[in-house]
């Protein structure tokens, strides 16, 4: 499987990574960030994912933003590890389109769900970025409770 | 089969077409006419269809071309979209829409590796069947899509 991972985001192959969850098509990467294992969050039409109520479902940066900041998240300037924050990114294609989001770990790594497939952990958010997944958009974060 | 339960007639949400709404079940109709006496029968009719093909589908065997050509689509599909998260782009892949193109013959086929692979067959077995279903309050709960979609493949045979 780390092969096929590799291929799907090229820039892994120079960067450590680790597997850390069998393939599992119950959740996906913003239910994982957001901290679900048991729903698939997309601001898509119902019943085929589930998005916060009252968060618009727009396929939108402004809608992943609202979506998280119902979670106690606010927009942060860095994806610098703070040891009083936990932080997750949006990120997204060419055209603004939200695509994928990442959560950091405690150690400052961060962790993804690949769509159905396995969750990843990666030293940085680099690694995932590239032509499907895009480009790191926005930084969210709130205290550690 | 699931019998309407529920008939609405309304005039103007499409030009000055008459539209008649039919529900029942997770099945919901809508048909248009000049008059609502004709919304209401090509609305009927249109249910009637959906019952026929199912039917008939519950009582086929499965071609074995038709599970090939399956097999090669969800494989391509698969491959270019597993790691996605989006509907919508699950969705607009070329081999999902062709496996919708497959028509209700598929249904089976899809049920069977929903229940195996838990694949996201959702958005194709409503565009085929035009039901819904999944209640209310599971959306986006995968589990309990599932297990919705597939207690309506065995109250139809499809299962």
């Amino acid at each position: 499987m780390r092969e096929v991972i590799q291929q799907l985001f090229p820039r892994l192959r120079d960067r450590p990574f680790e597997i850390t969850s069998p393939h599992d098509g119950r959740y996906n990467c913003v239910a994982w960030a957001a901290g679900d294992v048991r729903r698939w969050w997309w601001p898509a039409e119902p019943p085929f994912a589930y998005w916060p109520e009252g968060i618009s479902r727009e396929e939108s940066l402004a809608s992943f933003i609202a979506a998280f900041a119902s979670l106690g998240y606010e927009v942060a300037t860095s994806a610098a590890h703070e040891l009083t924050f936990e932080k997750v990114a949006i990120l997204a294609s060419n055209d603004g389109t939200p695509t994928h989001m990442a959560r950091q770990l405690a150690n400052g790594s961060w962790t993804s769900k690949l769509g159905s497939l396995e969750d990843i952990a990666h030293v940085d958010l680099h690694g995932v970025t590239g032509s499907d997944y895009g480009e790191v958009v926005a930084i969210l974060r709130r205290r550690i409770r | 089969m699931a019998k309407p339960q529920s008939q609405t007639t309304v005039k103007g949400d499409v030009g000055s077409h008459f539209a008649t709404k039919l529900s029942g079940g997770a099945r919901t109709i809508v048909a248009h006419g000049t008059t609502a006496e004709e919304s209401q029968r090509r609305a009927k009719r249109v249910w009637e269809a959906r019952d026929r093909q199912i039917t008939e589908v519950a009582k086929q065997a499965i071609d074995e071309g038709l599970r090939v050509a399956f097999e090669e689509l969800v494989l391509v599909w698969s491959a270019g979209t597993a790691h996605l998260s989006s509907p919508a782009k699950l969705i607009e892949h070329p081999a999902y829409r062709q496996i919708i193109g497959l028509g209700p013959s598929v249904l089976p086929l899809i049920l069977a590796d929903l229940e195996e692979s838990g694949r996201f067959w959702f958005p194709a077995l409503n565009a085929i069947t035009g039901e819904t279903p999944i209640p209310e309050d599971a959306e986006g709960d995968v589990e309990r899509m599932i297990a919705a979609w597939l207690q309506w493949g065995r109250a139809n045979g499809l299962v």
